[in-house]
């Protein structure tokens, strides 16, 4: 009798310990934060649940130059933080070996916002982003296939992967989620503007910005709609055709004709540390990029109907609108210690 | 007594009743790669194509999905049985369907590539992943089919050609339904059914002068006239002992 009783006993404990031992380590969820009276994302993480182990996975990978090719470049080279993670010395980004590609890097923030990513819209979904740099020969010049080989090659990133996704071997998908789980987080919602519209304390706008936002609301607002300053949409903005680039825009993309010279409206959010501006870079000062609109549009035959009537502005309605524009600054986001290349993990 | 044990025999009756509608069959696919009726060789053999021209098949590889199973009284569609087909590696020239319900079956239709869905849901995993270079990193979405070769008529670097056949948008959708009839099959739980299908990579050539469309890498004109080629490119193997 005594030894069934210890026979149950012991029986009922190694199945708890069986139990615990291979019970999947509890990851840290992390709740996806849409701020008051913004739309709701076009992005969701369906695959995995957002998790703190995801988001550091991703952010290993972001700033590992392994990705490339060479191992000479990382997200990071052309998507540097401190400028909105875009770069501000190449008009149009550098990849390996120095070589040239046709755009200016994007801004990076509030993407899950987005329903087709780049200048043209090639990118269907987020999760796919990171394979465009990737693999295109004027940035890192590298295949997936060769990349998740290196990554398996590495006992500490396979350890890390196994812990986020639950298999110690790197596949294709895993990596493009970790990223994804990083780069959707990068969300800039607290500059002066926001401040201001949430009524706070440290929002109150000078005479100027209040008048730069009105102008900005009567002449750009149509595109760059509030609160993420971007319509979403494809437009000829009426710049003159690059003849070196002869860039088609969203053409290239969908072969339609009225798509031609159409490109992505980018927001303008940190727009005061993202400069260069344009799909092309070819502006170096938001003064030109006013200009641009004020007096230098190209009428061509598909030019956005938003710029049908002309925008006129006189000097001082220019410097108010700069001085609005500078309000969409976050240096919560542009110094955020979570962003930044992180340097405990290598 | 009598009547308990009649009542033993209806059970019995039911069990048996219910474990024969509820049993589930295996189907097993295979998948043999040919060309004109030869069976497909990488590489080194040459081929005739219908107008005449010598060819070298280097590579060939294939999406099939949406798999529906069908019979006179029911239908069977099975989930998430995107499957990539890869003339040089054996293990995906079969492909296993489980938990069918018992049944008569006749007809099994599928997609040729993947739809529109598929293309847009992100990076996704096993035969979809997009390390198995069926995946368009430039201009997002999936490659539906892979054909690539040598032909002396192709006026290209080392005579090559290239077929990569994708475009899920308008005007260039190139997701083809195929639907193949064969007499029936009972699929039970007791024996596990086989069905052979031949790809004849030929198909893809019909009224294509090599010459001048060799090189067809994004979604087109061109793409979808290949697609329109290959729709039938599947067919049930005339000679396979187990179709009955």
């Amino acid at each position: 009798m005594k030894n069934l009783r210890l026979l149950i006993v012991t029986s009922i404990l190694s199945c708890l310990i069986t139990f615990v031992s291979f019970a999947p380590i509890e990851l840290k969820k992390t709740t996806f934060i849409v701020p008051t009276g913004w739309p709701q994302p076009l992005y969701s993480s369906t695959k995995y649940p957002l998790t703190e182990e995801g988001f550091q996975l991703g952010r290993t990978l972001f700033y590992d130059p392994l990705l490339s090719r060479d191992s000479s470049v990382s997200c990071a080279s052309c998507h540097n933080q401190s400028n909105s993670f875009t770069r501000v010395d190449h008009a149009q980004s550098r990849g390996i070996e120095g070589r040239k590609g046709s755009r200016n890097a994007p801004a990076l923030l509030n993407l899950a916002w987005k329903k087709l990513y780049m200048w043209d819209g090639a990118v269907n979904n987020i999760e796919v982003l990171a394979l465009a740099p990737m693999t295109n020969p004027n940035e890192m010049d590298e295949t997936i296939e060769h990349v998740v080989k290196k990554l398996n090659a590495s006992s500490a990133y396979r350890q890390q992967f196994n812990q986020v996704f639950g298999d110690s071997v790197v596949t294709g998908q895993h990596l493009l989620l970790a990223i994804t789980q990083f780069v959707i987080q990068l969300n800039s919602f607290n500059a002066k503007y926001d401040k201001y519209i949430r009524k706070d304390v440290d929002g109150k706008f000078t005479n100027e910005e209040e008048h730069g936002l009105q102008l900005f609301r009567q002449h750009c607002v149509a595109c760059h709609t509030e609160p993420l300053f971007s319509n979403n949409q494809f437009e000829n903005n009426g710049l003159p055709v690059d003849n070196t680039l002869q860039d088609i825009g969203r053409m290239k993309v969908t072969q339609n004709p009225s798509d031609s010279l159409t490109f992505n409206v980018p927001s303008l959010r940190n727009i005061e540390y993202s400069a260069p501006y344009m799909h092309d870079g070819r502006f170096t000062e938001l003064a030109q990029v006013v200009n641009h609109y004020a007096s230098g549009i190209v009428r061509s035959g598909n030019l956005s109907k938003k710029l049908s009537v002309p925008i006129l502005l006189k000097d001082d309605e220019k410097k108010d609108l700069i001085a609005f524009l500078m309000t969409l600054t976050d240096r919560d986001y542009l110094l955020n210690a979570r962003y930044s290349f992180p340097k405990e993990t290598k | 007594m009598k009547r308990t044990y009649r009542f033993f025999l209806l059970c019995l009756c039911i069990t048996l009743f219910a474990l024969n509608v509820f049993a589930k069959g295996v189907l097993v696919i295979k998948i043999q790669p040919v060309f004109r009726g030869k069976p497909l060789i990488l590489g080194d053999k040459t081929y005739v194509s219908e107008n005449g021209d010598s060819i070298t098949i280097e590579e060939f590889k294939s999406y099939i999905s949406a798999l529906n199973l069908i019979g006179p009284k029911s239908s069977f569609p099975i989930k998430n049985s995107a499957h990539l087909i890869n003339a040089e590696d054996s293990a995906t020239l079969t492909y296993t369907i489980n938990n069918i319900p018992s049944g008569v079956y006749n007809l099994l239709t599928f997609n040729i590539g993947l739809d529109s869905v598929t293309n847009v849901s992100g990076a996704l995993g096993g035969d979809l992943d997009p390390t198995l270079g069926m995946y368009w990193a430039w201009n997002t979405g999936y490659i539906n089919a892979k054909l690539t070769g040598h032909s002396n008529v192709c006026q290209t670097l080392h005579h090559t050609f290239e077929f990569h056949i994708g475009g899920y948008m308008q005007p260039y959708v190139t997701v083809r339904k195929t639907s193949l009839q064969f007499p029936d099959i009972e699929i039970n739980g007791e024996t596990q059914a086989t069905l052979t299908l031949i790809v004849d990579v030929a198909t893809w050539f019909n009224d294509i002068h090599l010459s001048s469309i060799n090189n067809v890498v994004a979604p087109s004109k061109e793409a979808m006239q290949i697609a329109d080629n290959y729709m039938n490119m599947f067919q049930i193997s005339q000679s396979d002992e187990s179709v009955k």
